[in-house]
């Protein structure tokens, strides 16, 4: 019998301001370097695919006052990867890192570095700014304040340097043949310059880093915006998008495999995991016992408030919640007027007071349910071809994981759509992507 | 128990000596070869091991970031502080203090940051610059940038998070800080997104590599490494860079670099010497010392040279740059430190848990304790 498609299952810890279930009492400490460790290794007793650390590049505040409600600080990414190598032996290790604000020499250096030292398993997600909001002051140019800058780049602009840096990076990943080094020998015929020089960047190279054991880290990209299809398409081993409706995913997994085609790529050399928040316990009774609770952590009325305010860009600390949408002058260039009428669309129209309109906005758990339920919707994405798995996004840290380790997974291995073990080193090898060939050395040797 | 010597050392490529053998390169990519040095120093129970790093091919060797090594031998090691060379040149404060911040985080403490600025053309051409900065500029960027640093470690107090459940704070935002910082180089809001290091400070560490562009500031390294090749001279320097640090009440150590040629009798130590020339020469058709006092003798007659510099006053410990690697690493931890400390002048285990704990450094105060935080409790209900 033919091996069935097996799914391929991440999970992802966000960067700052997150508005996790810290409150719970068994939440574990971001503060403690162990609890990262923790994180890795029950990812990979539960043979997941990888690891995936999210990124913020500004402290989460809103007028110039920090936001103490919700989870803030995280270490650095590559600084934090190569240590818990240390303690994993499989499962992949990604990192979401910006090319707005990064050198391709160094990230090419370190991701390649990251490599060599955890046997294949390192992983960078391209990203063009940190903000996932269209707020305006969310972050974009309070993170510019962060690197000597006076505003963040224009959206366009920011995919334009994205696709020279990736291109420039696999360029400088492909500087060494992968037999440079033999026979007691470093072969400088083997080693070539990449002569760089185009819109954003001038870069003579070769790398100082071997050629590492994936060739190239896996590249996962997250854009949903047109520009961000396309640059997937072009470039990206694994695809992080955020859609909830199947249909939706289904219409975005056909596009970038389409794009792909378009791009001389083989569709079958991508993976696509949307982002899921599973909440599962043994019966669906309990489940939803535990996300109600969950919800009922999350939601103080600070939190509520901050929800309201932080995407918006107006101060709704002194709104009554219990009344109705208030008056909000949205010329204001400080508001994203936008939003705020959206919002007030949807309190006129349903007749709801300000908390209810909250209620409506705040994120959710997406799904809810037994190992079974949690199976059958993991099992009917695939078949539908709406993805290839998911990048989970848990609510409470660490228990969120472990049970999904200990109950969903055994589930899917049951149903032979689920590893038992890991078939190879590398991360390349766990999502069953192909080790890219050498085009640079290729080129050149021509 | 009397005062105690500082003792580190430097790993990078084959060894310092020009002379040294250049083979087997794959080794130098390798992570066993960085885990058995980092090991080998730590059974010295030595204070630090300094990790050199460059940003372009050198002829006959690749090299591996220092940062992602030493990250990644954290979790392996205990004790032997890990100083990680990172260049100011062509990169950014917020990202650098970062990575060092959390090198601290997951090595418990034991971070030292080797401030380098890069001044190769080779390495422009990498970074998108057509010719290399001038010595006073990578100088001026170089202490800017460490000022800058300390000011994002500075800018989560000790405990900002607080993980208070009943009031639903997750971190207290008065003790979250804008920086600010405006200066001829860098604009910076702050604060840094990382939570203060363990040690308060990453311990900053400056090394006479002989290039003016490269600070060597008592006011702002809490260790300098020095090279003087006369006794006198090597005093002066010492004296007056302890004069300039108290005088802003900054705790400083100095080190003065060797490079030692170690044999079981005067006559094999020196014919050791003669090789490594000789190999120089035929090399090179030159033998350029390294940067370093080079002492030539056996463990005993060395220990009692540096012993008689340490009491004279001449350094508050030594820097070794191993003459190859890994032979000249291990014959310093197995023949030289034990003969240091029977006379008692080195420790034999760690009685400290963190890098500023082994140089007998304070761990800093935040500079912002007090001052007004722009910051309050939003949206408190």
């Amino acid at each position: 019998m033919a091996r069935k498609k097996q799914l391929h299952i991440g999970v992802f810890l966000q960067g700052v301001g997150h508005t996790i279930a810290w409150r719970h009492p068994d939440h574990a400490p971001f503060t403690e370097f162990e609890t990262y460790v923790r994180f890795a290794q029950i990812a990979e007793r539960g043979l997941l695919d990888m690891i995936f650390f999210g990124e913020g590049l500004v402290v989460r505040e809103h007028q110039d006052r920090f936001f103490g409600q919700i989870v803030n600080g995280r270490p650095d990414t590559l600084a934090l990867l190569p240590a818990l190598a240390a303690f994993t032996s499989r499962i992949g290790l990604a990192a979401t890192i910006s090319t707005t604000y990064n050198q391709p020499y160094e990230l090419a250096r370190q991701l390649a570095s990251i490599d060599h030292v955890s046997n294949g398993r390192a992983a960078w997600n391209v990203v063009t700014s940190f903000s996932n909001s269209a707020a305006k002051d969310s972050g974009g140019d309070q993170i510019a304040f962060n690197f000597s800058k006076e505003k963040h780049l224009e959206h366009a602009t920011r995919y334009d340097r994205a696709r020279e840096f990736v291109a420039l990076i696999k360029r400088l990943w492909d500087s060494w043949e992968d037999d440079a080094l033999r026979d007691g020998q470093l072969d400088r015929d083997a080693i070539h310059a990449v002569n760089h020089a185009d819109k954003w960047f001038n870069v003579q190279g070769p790398l100082d880093v071997p050629r590492s054991p994936q060739g190239h880290p896996v590249i996962i990209q997250a854009g949903q915006s047109n520009d961000g299809r396309d640059l997937a398409a072009r470039i990206a081993d694994v695809i992080f998008s955020p859609y909830r409706d199947i249909n939706q995913s289904k219409e975005h997994y056909a596009d970038v495999k389409q794009r792909m085609i378009k791009y001389g790529r083989d569709p079958e050399q991508l993976r696509v995991l949307p982002g899921l928040n599973v909440v599962v316990a043994p019966t669906e009774a309990e489940a939803q016992e535990k996300a109600e609770y969950y919800r009922e952590l999350l939601h103080t009325e600070a939190i509520q408030r901050y929800l309201l305010s932080e995407p918006s860009g107006y101060n709704f600390a002194n709104v009554d919640l219990d009344g109705p949408f208030p008056d909000i002058d949205t010329s204001d260039p400080n508001i994203n007027g936008e939003l705020i009428e959206r919002w007030r669309t949807l309190a006129q129209a349903n007749n709801l007071t300000l908390r209810q309109v909250v209620n409506q906005i705040i994120p959710r758990s997406s799904l809810v349910g037994s190992p079974t339920q949690i199976a059958d919707h993991f099992a009917t994405w695939q078949a539908e071809e709406a993805s290839d798995g998911f990048l989970l996004t848990p609510t409470l840290f660490p228990n969120d994981l472990e049970d999904f380790v200990d109950l969903v997974v055994p589930e899917l291995q049951s149903r032979g759509l689920f590893r038992t073990e890991y078939s190879g080193p590398t991360l390349r090898d766990h999502f069953g992507l192909e080790r890219p060939s050498n085009t640079l050395a290729a080129a050149v040797n021509e | 128990m009397g005062k105690q010597l500082i003792l580190s050392a430097s790993i990078s490529g084959f060894g310092f000596h020009p002379g040294a053998a250049r083979t087997n390169p794959q080794r130098l990519t390798s992570l066993d070869h960085y885990r058995s040095l980092v090991q080998t120093a730590q059974r010295g129970a030595l204070d630090f091991v300094l990790l050199h790093d460059a940003r372009s091919l050198p002829a006959d060797h690749g090299r591996i970031d220092a940062l992602t090594l030493l990250s990644r031998l954290a979790p392996e090691t205990s004790g032997i502080g890990l100083v990680v060379s990172k260049p100011t040149t062509y990169t950014e404060p917020f990202t650098v203090s970062r990575e060092l911040a959390t090198l601290d985080f997951v090595s418990g403490g034991r971070a030292g940051w080797n401030a380098t600025t890069l001044n190769s053309l080779a390495e422009a051409l990498n970074y998108g610059q057509t010719e290399v900065l001038p010595a006073e500029v990578r100088r001026s960027i170089a202490a800017e940038f460490i000022e800058v640093s300390r000011k994002l470690w500075d800018s989560w107090e000790d405990d900002t998070v607080i993980v208070d459940r009943e009031r639903g704070l997750y971190l207290d935002p008065n003790k979250l800080h804008h920086i600010n910082h405006v200066g001829e180089h860098f604009r910076i809001r702050g604060p840094q997104i990382t939570y203060r290091p363990p040690q308060g400070n990453v311990v900053v560490i400056q090394v006479d590599q002989g290039d003016d562009g490269e600070p060597l500031d008592p006011q702002q390294a809490d260790v300098l490494i020095l090279h003087h090749s006369d006794d006198d001279e090597a005093k002066r320097a010492y004296e007056q860079h302890h004069q300039q640090a108290a005088a802003v009440s900054h705790e400083l150590r100095v080190l003065q670099s060797i490079l030692l040629i170690l044999g079981a009798t005067e006559v094999q130590a020196h014919a050791r010497a003669e090789e490594l020339n000789a190999a120089a020469q035929a090399r090179n058709g030159h033998a350029q010392a390294p940067r370093a006092r080079i002492l030539v003798g056996t463990p005993a007659s060395v220990a009692a040279q540096l012993g008689d510099w340490f009491v004279a006053g001449l350094a508050d410990g030594f820097h070794l740059l191993p003459a190859s690697l890994p032979e000249g690493l291990e014959q310093f931890v197995f023949n030289l430190v034990p003969e240091l400390q029977q006379r008692g002048l080195f420790r034999t285990h760690y009685s400290e848990k963190t890098l500023r704990g082994h140089l007998g450094l304070s761990r800093p105060a935040s500079r912002y304790i007090g001052a007004p935080s722009e910051a309050h409790t939003a949206y408190q209900s």
